[in-house]
């Protein structure tokens, strides 16, 4: 029982930090029907970026933010780069468009912070906390409580502000978004800076746990996306339920099958997922969108 | 003039589909545009909204020239339209529908607005909280009315508003769109259902194949035989 | 800097510059090296670039080899098999080096054997995997310490100390995985029983599960088969589930690197490798001391920073080639690859050469070191 709550605790942490990530691709998929695979840079810039300043002596609240400013910096060419393109480009060149931006964040990263492995520190320091024999890490629960303020608050943007509703009009249908005034560049630009933030987020909260350095976003680029395709890629809670599942996923096939093959099984519940209910677990059958 | 252009011109590609097009809103009038399936009516009215891009010629709304203004901004000046086949948000509610609509307005009118709108069709009150989606065609081009009515326009631009419509509701519409009109808003009204747009309209236009080839006073072509003839059915 | 201090460093400027004029009569040896400077190998490249560059400078300045100079050539082989191929035919074709040294990682350097042999020039690696030397090729010889001495090393470590019960866990790396299978194939020969053999994935950020799995297997000591950085994530989470088993690492994870980024999680683990990861702890009496002191202080005093076990490589290697074509009294390819083969009781810092025509390693475990980290730094463990 205690090794089972272990287990738990491990695929909780890692699935939050996924639907964060998932949840990026899945902002800016809905409104733009790209699949944006540089989201997992951001992740990469979250904790490098903080480290790197940490490194200039920066206090804690400078550091990160100097990393948030640089990681909306590359969502903001990012969006100019792709937005632009997408005007005549088809969806399959922009998706190469965005791999290609990661390989550049990459470069840029590794220029920026050097190729060394880089870490930051926990607020809660680094000793664990033991509930009936199960450690858990304050920071993990630091990630999970974030994560949920994360999807609480995207949620209030998206059902209770004016430009969260125009966000979501734009997405259902940008020509009559257009016809009600609502600029699509601007609502494009706030689809790349949120995913880029939540990116951000991931990574200053998992950097403290583990490590990042420039080659790290790729992976959190598979997991996110996987965690988004779960989730079926529209919907909030359902990205997040996906994420969550994945991790746990993992964590329990590592625990009980067999650690070599917890990605394969991971994947393999993906592909079921594809060909059963293409609309993700948790996704609901399209309706009424144009 | 509250609405002229001239001389428009708009292409998909290669192919033109609106040619060398010249025509006049007055202020407080209701303005037909008729024509045949594919004639370019709803290119026209894109054209006129900024989604579509024009090729050449020149649109002057309210004595400014907003040919190159984007879109968003064309429905702040007061250029609003009812596009075809509604496209309403239908994953959201009825009343977020109405409340977008109000985008380009200060948030302190939107309650006002709400009002006005509930009031003209109190069938959308009791649908408010509902899912757009949900709603009959009738109901929907109701939103999609109210949706354009929130952003206070000053020329309201309805491409097809009967079409799908029961005949009872179709003229439960078109009563709402000369009570509007009567109440001061300036109205251009695209309908392949020629009678019905000729019977509220004070002007009208006939387009074929993207060209004006006839234009005047509604009440003037109804009588016209050759229009007789060609749209309203012998 | 007082003025004495200056005028002798003005003084020992000009000397160098003489012997530079004396030594260019002769044309100088080139040795070309390539080294995974980035890509994942890059904490393994880097220490060798670092060293290589210091080092070559040193031998010139000690004469070189019989007075002729030592050219280095070293291009950055970005961790990449092809790249690694590449480099080493424009090394050979268009650099005409006398000599070949570089492949950090056992992907590169069995990319480049094909045209060392066909080639005819003597290439030592600096890769760890053992399949590099054996079978043994006519050209090919290494420095470093492989996975498998390692393991052999940390079994007669656990049998000293009456434990037989060994948990394994991997990375997915292709030095991982040939560290976990000579892990599993020596174990019945050395009576060590493997209870547990989990895994991770590259890009892991969490191995909690499978410690916890290990925790639960009755294992009473953990080999972690893995290089580079998941081996602070792997001291981290073992610290946070409080494990007691003793965490022993590989030769793969033999630099300073490992503590700085594990931090105070890294305190008690232990680690294979040279023994200039524990320079303090060597006996003047060693015969491998000289050898080790002299990389180890010059290194410091460049780079402010404790060479790694992957300097060792790069010193050795260059080390064993200055030997060779000193004995050789040429650059002729066929008789330097013959003195290198013949080098018998060579003392670098790994440990002691005895190449031979059988043996293109020159030495045994006995030459590797556990050190355990204790106050942040490496410690000898006897
Ligand atoms: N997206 C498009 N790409 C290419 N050609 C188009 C496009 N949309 C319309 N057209 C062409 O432009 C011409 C005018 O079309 P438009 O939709 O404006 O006509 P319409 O008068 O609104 O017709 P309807 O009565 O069917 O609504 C037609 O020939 C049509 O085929
Ligand atoms: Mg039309």
């Amino acid at each position: 029982m205690v090794d089972f709550l272990q287990f738990l605790v491990a695929g909780l942490s890692q699935g939050a930090i996924y639907a964060l990530v998932g949840l990026g691709f899945s902002v800016i998929y809905r409104a733009t029907h790209i699949v944006n695979f540089a989201q997992g840079e951001f992740v990469m810039i979250g904790g490098l970026g903080t480290a790197g300043a940490l490194s200039f002596a920066l206090p804690m609240p400078l550091a990160i933010l100097s990393a948030l400013v640089a990681g909306c910096v590359a969502a903001l060419v990012l969006d100019l780069i792709v937005i632009r393109l997408a005007r005549f480009a088809p969806a399959l060149l922009l998706i190469i468009v965005t791999i290609g931006a990661s390989v550049a964040l990459r470069g840029a990263a590794q220029l920026a912070w050097g190729r060394n492995f880089h870490s930051i520190p926990s607020p809660f320091g680094s000793e664990p906390l033991h509930v009936y024999g199960v450690a858990i890490m304050p920071q993990v629960i630091l990630i999970l409580v974030t994560t949920v303020g994360a999807v609480v608050g995207l949620q209030w943007f998206f059902r209770r502000t004016r430009f969260g509703q125009a966000m979501l009009a734009a997405a259902i249908n940008p020509t009559a978004a257009s016809l009600v005034g609502i600029e699509l560049r601007h609502v494009y630009t706030a689809t790349f800076l949120i995913a880029g933030l939540l990116g951000m987020i991931a990574g200053l909260l998992i950097t403290p746990l583990a490590m990042v350095h420039f080659e790290s976003g790729l992976a959190f680029s598979l997991k996110g996306f996987a965690a988004a395709i779960l989730g079926g890629l529209g919907s909030v809670p359902g990205v997040v339920a996906g994420g969550l599942l994945l991790g746990v996923v993992e964590s329990l096939s590592a625990g009980y099958v067999s650690s070599a093959y917890k990605d394969a099984i991971a994947f393999l519940l993906i592909i079921v997922v594809l060909l059963t209910r293409p609309e993700g677990v948790f996704g609901r059958r399209s309706t009424g969108r144009v | 003039m509250l609405l002229q252009v001239d001389g428009l011109s708009c292409r998909y590609g290669r192919v033109s589909a609106v040619n060398d097009v010249s025509l006049a809103v007055r202020e407080g009038t209701i303005v037909a545009i008729v024509g045949s399936n594919g004639a370019g009516k709803t290119t026209l009215l894109r054209t006129l909204s900024g989604i579509h891009d024009a090729a050449a010629g020149c649109i002057v709304f309210a004595g400014s020239d907003i040919t190159r203004l984007a879109a968003a901004k064309r429905v702040a000046v007061g250029l609003v339209q009812v596009p075809e086949g509604r496209q309403i948000f239908g994953a959201l509610s009825v009343e977020e529908n109405l409340k977008l609509g109000a985008y380009t307005r200060p948030a302190n009118e939107i309650s006002a607005g709400l009002e006005q709108v509930f009031v003209l069709f109190p069938v959308l009150a009791e649908r408010r909280a509902g899912e757009a989606g949900a709603l009959s065609g009738g109901e929907q081009q109701m939103l999609a009315i109210g949706r354009a009515l929130m952003a206070q326009p000053r020329l309201l631009l309805l491409d097809e508003p009967s079409l799908g419509l029961a005949p009872m509701m179709v003229e439960f519409i078109l009563e709402k769109i000369v009570e509007l009109n009567r109440r001061g808003l300036s109205v251009v009204v695209v309908e392949q259902n020629a009678s019905l747009a000729l019977e509220i309209a004070h002007d009208a236009y006939v387009l074929e194949t993207g060209r004006v080839v006839k234009s005047g006073e509604a009440c003037a072509l109804l009588r016209d035989p050759a229009v007789v003839e060609a749209y309203l059915g012998g | 800097m007082s003025i004495i201090n200056r005028s002798l460093a003005v003084l020992g400027l000009v000397l160098v510059t003489c012997g530079a004029t004396q030594a260019q009569t002769s044309k100088p040896i080139k040795v070309g090296v390539f080294v995974a400077v980035t890509g994942p190998g890059s904490f393994l490249g880097d220490a060798s670039k670092k060293t290589f560059e210091l080092y070559t400078q040193q031998f010139n300045k000690n004469g070189g080899v019989d007075g002729r100079q030592i050219e280095l050539v070293l291009y950055d082989s970005k961790t990449n098999p092809k790249e690694a191929a590449s480099l080493a035919r424009k090394l050979i074709d268009q650099d005409q080096v006398d000599v070949l040294i570089g492949a950090n990682t056992t992907g590169e350097a069995m990319a480049v054997v094909p045209f060392v042999e066909e080639a005819n020039i003597p290439f030592i690696a600096l890769a760890g995997g053992s399949v590099v030397v054996d079978p043994v090729k006519k050209w090919v010889f290494k420095t470093p310490h492989t996975d498998q001495m390692s393991v052999e090393k940390i079994y007669a470590q656990l049998r000293k100390e009456k434990r037989s019960k060994v948990a394994l866990l991997s990375g997915a790396a292709g030095y991982d995985q040939s560290c976990r299978k000579n892990a599993k194939e020596l174990s019945a020969r050395l009576g060590i029983d493997i209870v547990s053999d989990e895994q991770h994935g590259s890009g892991d950020t969490d191995v909690t599960t499978q410690l916890t799995k290990i925790r639960g297997s009755g294992a009473d000591a953990l080999i972690y088969c893995g290089a580079g950085a998941p081996s602070a994530l792997v001291a981290r989470n073992y610290k946070q589930l409080g494990l007691t088993l003793p965490l022993y690492m590989t030769v793969g994870v033999a630099s300073q690197a490992y503590i700085e980024a594990a931090g105070p999680a890294a305190e008690g683990s232990r680690v294979t490798g040279s023994a200039i990861l524990a320079f303090a702890d060597m006996m003047q009496d060693d015969p491998i001391y000289n050898v080790s002191r002299s990389l180890h202080d010059g290194y410091v005093a460049s780079y402010k920073e404790e060479p790694s076990a992957f300097s060792g490589y790069a010193y050795d290697a260059l080390l064993l080639t200055v030997e060779a074509l000193r004995r050789a009294g040429t650059t002729d390819k066929a008789k330097v690859r013959d003195a290198l083969e013949g080098l018998k009781n060579i003392p670098g810092v790994n440990g002691i050469y005895n190449f031979s025509a059988t043996d293109h390693l020159g030495f045994s475990a006995d030459s590797m070191w556990i050190v355990e980290v204790k106050d942040g730094r490496y410690r000898k463990v006897d």
